[in-house]
């Protein structure tokens, strides 16, 4: 296998890893074309919150901030999840042209592969599709966290792939950050590190068959930090942060038999505690995190400061 | 230096990727369902209570299409269907009454013989008025209807057959009865809903585990 190819598996992977636990987004629509739109939100209920509660974890650690002095760091930071037992099932209602209408417990997009069946008037069947069988989601986006005029520092995200004809599609990742010190107005010697930050980050997924994004999600997360570094290598931390996202998605839905063009959304707050631990190793930082949220999420990374 | 410390940075991704690359796929069989319909037009105009209006319905060749445009080959295909059934009033002009009528549309297979035509669908009472416009009515189908069509169903993905159907309105009643005067015109559609249950080999990512 020659370098050329190498670096290109290497690309892609890396793109995978972006999107850890993603499933193929032309799947997605193949399995959304069954469903009109109230069974697609429940269908895709855990991804989706999945998506949104991962883009909130991760953004930052250590709440000092100097008032003045360059530095920069590239960080990888990595936030995964667990789905639970109830994120496998949804209570689907059979679509338009079966008859009688039922409802019936079915498969979300993580949940069992196989089709459930309901039987009808006259020996018809309605089918659910399955789902993708996924027990976890996870996510990771390179960051540049660039500092610091009076007490303020910056932060960039951002990774963007056209994969063409690859069942991935296209993704984009994108965010931007601020940050700011409070801590250096309570002292010469504050006894711990405090901050408030803001965060904007929109991700784009796949494309459908009309050509426009599949999912689309934004995320706003504003927040403060507290931590206190003993000596030169342990750094506790802790995070309170209200976050917010909202996804978009359009697929065409062929539920009745004929192509239809249909949109749905998902929108949520919360509330996020993160409690983290984050080691000082000359220029590389490495951290773990544990995110207390409507649903608990895990995070790692590590990062090369100047 | 600056150049050094970007490179080495960029690397850790890309040296993580192609570590990981080969270890991050797993295998699913997942099943996927695809909904079509198979639709017949009935533009009638009559002066009489009674009227049989057949069509033929193509129902193997519509699937190798439906198959087709979903690149599912027959080998990926676990079953297929009947799922339901509908119709729609999809032309008139109202006049100055409506009509009620009533009836059945049978179904008979046209490409073996020895099949007489079954009921699928009974419809009572239809104010013609009242549904026009109003979009596509779920109906109950008819046990004998849903079997024929499913026997046609099973040959078509195991025995190769390429079922062909006759769809027939076959109308025993309109209030008021028409006349040369005061006939009745409408169109009417009738479809039939089937699914298709197929399994497709889909690799994802589950680096975490679980499932």
């Amino acid at each position: 296998m020659d370098f050329s190819s190498v670096f290109r598996r290497g690309i892609w992977s890396a793109v995978l890893i972006l999107l850890l636990a993603t499933p193929l987004t032309a799947q997605i629509e193949d399995h959304l074309s069954a469903y009109t739109g109230k069974n697609a939100e429940g269908y895709l209920n855990p991804l989706v919150s999945a998506m949104g509660t991962s883009l909130g974890g991760g953004l930052y650690r250590s709440a000092h901030i100097p008032i003045a002095m360059f530095n920069i760091a590239i960080e990888f930071p990595f936030v995964g999840l667990y789905f639970s037992d109830e994120d496998k099932y949804f209570m689907g209602t059979t679509e338009a042209g079966f008859s009688p209408e039922k409802t019936a417990q079915v498969s979300t997009v993580i949940g069992p592969t196989d089709a459930v069946l309901v039987p009808g008037d006259g020996g018809a069947v309605f089918a659910f599709p399955g789902g993708f069988d996924i027990g976890s989601f996870a996510i990771t986006a390179p960051q540049i966290r660039i500092g610091s005029i009076l007490g303020t520092e910056g932060m960039v995200r951002f990774i963007a792939f056209r994969i063409g004809d690859s069942e991935l599609g296209d993704v984009m990742l994108a965010g931007f950050g601020v940050r700011h010190s409070l801590s250096q107005y309570m002292g010469p010697e504050p006894v711990i590190d405090l901050a408030a930050s803001f965060y904007w980050q929109t991700l784009k997924l796949g494309e459908n068959s009309d050509g426009e994004d599949l999912a689309s999600t934004t995320n706003y997360s504003l927040g403060a930090q507290a931590s206190k570094k003993f000596g030169s290598i342990l750094n506790p931390y802790a995070g309170l942060y209200y976050n917010t996202y909202k996804t978009d998605i359009k697929y065409t839905s062929e539920a009745s038999g004929q192509p239809e063009s249909t949109e749905i959304s998902f929108d949520d707050g919360y509330v996020q505690f993160t409690l983290g631990l984050e080691l000082n190793l000359w220029i590389i930082n490495v951290w773990g995190e544990y995110n207390i949220a409507e649903r608990q999420s895990f995070g790692a990374g590590f990062g090369l400061a100047l | 230096m600056k150049k050094v410390f970007f490179s080495v940075a960029l690397m850790f991704p890309i040296v993580i990727a192609l570590g990981l690359g080969g270890c991050l796929l797993e295998d699913r069989d997942v099943q996927i369902v695809l909904n079509e319909d198979f639709c017949k037009e009935f533009p009638e105009d009559h002066a009489s209570e009674n009227w049989t209006h057949s069509e033929i319905v193509e129902l193997g060749e519509d699937l190798d299409l439906l198959l087709a445009d979903n690149e599912i080959s027959m080998d990926q295909i676990d079953s297929i269907f009947v799922s339901g059934g509908n119709y729609d009033v999809t032309e008139y002009t109202a006049i100055d009454h409506d009509w009620r009528i009533s009836g059945s549309i049978t179904i008979e297979r046209t490409d073996v013989s020895g099949s007489g035509p079954v009921t699928l669908i009974t419809y009572d009472s239809v104010f013609i008025d009242a549904e026009y416009a109003s979009g596509p009515q779920t109906v109950s189908l008819e046990p004998a209807g849903v079997a024929l069509i499913n026997q046609a169903l099973y040959e078509y993905l195991n025995a190769g057959a390429t079922p062909e159907f006759e769809i027939s309105v076959v109308n025993g009643d309109v209030d008021p009865s028409p006349t040369t005067e005061d006939r009745i015109v409408f169109e009417l559609k009738a479809c039939i809903l089937v699914q298709v249950i197929s399994t497709l080999d889909v690799e994802i990512v589950n680096w975490l585990g679980g499932s």
